[in-house]
């Protein structure tokens, strides 16, 4: 077989899983530990770098999210959460509860409204690793197996002060005494 | 284009030339295509929503109803959420049980209130300020959290809870009672009483009659693996059974009617 079309495929090849590789990881970064805010700094204050998805009609636009330590029965798990000043309080879906060895019956139902929407949630506390301390926040589990786990204003955004720097692409989460 | 007289450098060039020259236009591509990541910042939108009646105005003239209660059962400290119409825009009072209960919201559509302690499972009634009121056509279930095998009758309403998943549950009643539940089977026995059989898969239970006739009533007992699971009666069901227990067996001595 001819040496040089062999040569000249193989470059081919190289080259193009290379640019895949580079465009997919630009595009989809996988989460990074620089994402986990529950290890603890030099200072009082946890900095974390900006995640961008890429959204239809918006192109890139950066994702709030971050990686705390959750105590569960099972012991210290990672948890990805999104940072949503919108939310009251913290929710995550029913399907994490068997993190936590829990059913809803064990728990107390309430009445949510907002935004044109009424369902049910049922309310916990969890204790999570904020900047190497723990510390409880009251929890909504909701009645759905998909959703995002948030980081809601009570026992989150009342506690640190949330910068988005969007000039240096990193969220800053100091606590304040 | 002939690879025989082409030198190694000019191939590699031709080769990088080509995959950036088509990569260019196929990740502009891909980049406008949609995503898979939601635009919605919380989980809200996703949630299983509550179908609201629509807001109504008030109006005298038109009868006071209630819709729908999504969770008409719950323990101390759960939240219960009336769906209704012309339920007044300002508080009236809501009985469960005949025990007065404070509402923690009130409008024209929606009513809610929270469980207590000292609540039980009875019949709910709604008090307008005005003075009319209404009654909801099933039972408001007050069940307690200490989890343990119970049987509550109420009304026409037989009420199981925190039975394992996979028992099965038996009523005997004279042939004259008719049960609005379907049962996996009704078997007529030979002293014309008939036992209702049930499959019991959720740690809550009802059964309901058409018209529940405790005389009428000779026995109610739950197996799991062929054995008879022991439990405990419900307050609402000592309390209206007293002077006439024997009708239901004693939870440390039940026998199954063969």
């Amino acid at each position: 077989m001819n040496k040089k079309l062999i040569y000249f495929a193989t470059l081919l090849i190289i080259l193009s899983s290379s640019v895949i590789f580079i465009y997919f990881n630009l595009t989809n970064p996988s989460i990074p530990s620089v994402n986990d805010i529950s290890t603890l700094s030099n200072t009082n204050q946890v900095s974390i770098k900006y995640i961008t998805s890429n959204y239809a009609n918006y192109g890139n636009v950066f994702d709030p999210i971050v990686n705390i330590n959750v105590q569960t029965p099972k012991g210290i798990k990672s948890m990805e959460f999104l940072l949503d000043s919108g939310a009251v309080v913290s929710a995550m879906p029913k399907s994490t509860l068997e993190d936590f060895n829990m059913v809803f019956d064990d728990l107390n139902r309430i009445v949510v409204k907002g935004h044109g929407s009424t369902f049910f949630a049922y309310m916990s506390n969890i204790t999570v690793e904020i900047n190497g301390k723990t510390k409880e926040i009251p929890v909504l589990f909701t009645n759905t197996d998909v959703g995002s786990k948030v980081l809601g204003r009570r026992g989150f955004f009342d506690q640190y002060n949330i910068e988005f720097n969007s000039e240096q692409q990193k969220i800053i989460i100091k606590e304040f005494n | 284009m002939n690879m025989e007289k082409m030198s190694y450098k000019k191939l590699t060039a031709v080769a990088l030339f080509l995959t950036l020259g088509l990569s260019v236009p196929i990740f502009s591509y891909l980049a406008q295509q949609k995503t898979d990541k939601q635009t919605s910042a919380s989980t809200k939108s996703r949630q299983e929503e509550v179908n609201l009646a629509s807001i109504t105005q008030f109006d005298t003239t038109k009868p006071m109803v209630i819709n729908d209660i999504p969770f008409w059962y719950g323990k101390a400290g759960d939240e219960v959420l009336i769906i209704g119409d012309q339920l007044g825009e300002t508080e009236g009072e809501i009985f469960v049980g005949k025990v007065k209960v404070l509402p923690t919201y009130w409008d024209n559509n929606n009513i809610q209130f929270v469980l207590n302690e000292n609540m039980r499972s009875g019949d709910l009634i709604i008090q307008r300020i005005d003075g009319k009121s209404v009654k909801w056509s099933g039972l408001i279930d007050v069940y307690s959290s200490v989890k343990k095998e119970q049987i509550d009758i109420n009304g026409n309403f037989i009420i199981f809870t925190n039975f394992k998943p996979g028992s099965t549950i038996n009523i005997i009643t004279d042939d004259s009672l008719i049960s609005q539940t379907k049962s996996t089977t009704v078997s007529t026995l030979q002293d014309k009483n008939k036992i209702y059989s049930y499959p019991l898969n959720t740690p809550r239970f009802v059964v309901e009659f058409e018209n529940l006739n405790r005389d009428l009533l000779h026995n109610i007992y739950v197996t799991y693996n062929g054995a008879v699971v022991p439990f405990k009666l419900g307050i609402s069901t000592i309390e209206e059974q007293i002077g006439n227990i024997e009708k239901l067996n004693n939870p440390n001595n039940i026998q199954p009617v063969e």
